[in-house]
């Protein structure tokens, strides 16, 4: 019991960073799956284009490739450490990797989304004078979101443990925290153990408060 | 107020259309009838640019739809259209499924659209669902709201794509009632069905259509009674 009660704080610290990068990955995941779905779904054949690419080419490598090719690679051929300072730079660069991953993912959710909800919809908004914009905005996006509800939560899941990732190349949260506390107690069953649970109910919480909000929204009635 | 001259539309290698011509006067109402995958859908369809002409040119409430200069939202203003699946939008009420588009598209605002859409509710016979959603009325009570929403945008032409081929047999009269109400106001309509009965009653004329053309066209007594061609004799006989 005694490593767990000292070392708690230094944990519940790491745990703080954790849900830091989580809350702006999964925020920007969401921001870049929309835009890069609409490009997707784009009449412009090369914003289509470079969404593909975009999607292909994060979703067909390991996350832990990409972060150290951005974290640690790209400093060997740019200065980005003096544009970004020397310790501002792989944080950034390992939030934004982070958050790019997982914006590959969600763009196809977001697209699925939207070609789910039903033609009709689109062409009664068309009948009554709507652009493409004002169609999008208020008729298919507020319809495609509440079915993207479950697939997002369970995107949002995997991002919170992928952000385990991030220790490896340095970046400083709950498992690398966890390393250094074992590095100095050796008590790697119980230190791993309290990390597992810390996870777990981090991410329980969130199910749970997706559950109310679909329960909130109605997903199935409307 | 509705000019098609040679209107071709093809799908591909498929020719749905293969040249329409005729004109709707102003507070006209003419009825498209014709077996099905004659194209009357598709010809309806092309009279508010949801599907795009291959060739041919349609003036709709004095604009050119196929001139590509033509902003096609301006004149979908003016173009009403009621679909057979009422297509109302499932997660707004009914009360905002009519303001929306004035709201949004003419950006009129909420207390003046909700007064125009609680008239034109009550018009349609739907006093007290302005709060429900969709899913809880009618067959019959949706596609009601449906008219009420394009009448909101103030059309100078409604056009009926077989508003009553979904419903119900006894909710198909409290729908055609709505649209002979609109007809006896002066509205123009176009409307594809397959009633017979409100083509006779409340139609101006009739146009016949089969495989891509326009058969024959004629005032419902005439072209019910003493049709000239033998494709239009020989669906009467089916129908009638």
């Amino acid at each position: 019991m005694d490593p767990i009660r000292q070392n708690l704080p230094v944990l519940l610290d790491g745990l703080r960073l954790t849900i830091q990068y989580s809350v702006v990955a999964i925020i920007l995941m969401v921001v870049i799956g929309l835009v890069a779905a609409l490009m997707r779904l784009s009449k412009v054949a090369l914003l289509r284009w470079i969404a593909t690419a975009y999607v292909e080419i994060f979703r067909s490598t390991p996350l832990l490739v990409q972060l150290f090719f951005i974290v640690l690679g790209l400093p060997a051929i740019l200065p980005v450490n003096r544009w970004f300072g020397q310790l501002t730079y792989p944080i950034l660069a390992a939030a934004f990797t982070l958050s790019l991953n997982e914006g590959a993912y969600v763009t196809e959710i977001v697209r699925a989304g939207i070609l789910g909800v039903d033609r009709g919809q689109k062409e009664a908004a068309q009948s009554i004078a709507m652009n493409g914009f004002q169609t999008m905005r208020y008729i298919v996006l507020p319809q495609a979101f509440k079915r993207m509800i479950p697939p997002l939560v369970n995107q949002a899941a995997q991002t919170i443990k992928d952000t385990s990732l991030l220790a490896p190349v340095g970046i400083v949260e709950l498992v690398y925290k966890g390393q250094i506390v074992i590095a100095q107690t050796f008590a790697s069953f119980a230190i791993w153990g309290l990390i597992a649970a810390l996870y777990f109910i981090l991410i329980f919480s969130l199910s749970k408060f997706s559950s109310y909000l679909e329960r909130r929204l109605q997903v199935d009635k409307r | 107020m509705i000019n098609v001259k040679e209107l071709h539309k093809s799908f591909g290698h498929n020719e749905i259309l293969k040249g329409i011509s005729t004109h709707v006067e102003e507070k006209e109402v003419v009825v498209v009838i014709g077996p099905s995958g004659s194209g009357k859908s598709t010809f309806l369809r092309c009279l508010n640019g949801l599907e795009a002409a291959t060739s041919g040119e349609i003036e709709i409430a004095g604009m050119m739809l196929t001139d590509p200069k033509t902003n096609i939202h301006k004149l979908r203003q003016h173009v009403g259209m009621v679909f057979q699946q009422f297509n109302l939008f499932k997660h707004l009420t009914i009360l905002e499924n009519v303001t929306i588009g004035p709201r949004k598209v003419k950006k009129i605002a909420t207390e003046e659209a909700n007064r125009v859409a609680r008239e034109l509710l009550a018009k349609v016979g739907l006093v007290g669902k302005e709060a429900s959603y969709p899913d809880e009325l009618s067959g019959g009570q949706q596609q009601r709201v449906a008219i009420a929403r394009s009448l909101a945008m103030g059309p100078d032409v409604m056009l009926f794509d077989e508003p009553t081929s979904a419903l119900d047999p006894e909710m198909v009269g409290e729908v055609l009632q709505v649209m002979k109400t609109l007809a006896i106001e002066g509205m123009t309509m176009v409307v594809v069905t397959h009633e017979m009965g409100f083509a006779r009653e409340v139609g101006h004329r009739v146009i016949f259509m089969d495989d891509g053309l326009i058969v024959e066209e004629a005032a419902p007594k005439t072209l019910f009674s003493n049709p000239q061609r033998d494709r239009t004799k020989s669906f009467l006989a089916k129908i009638l």
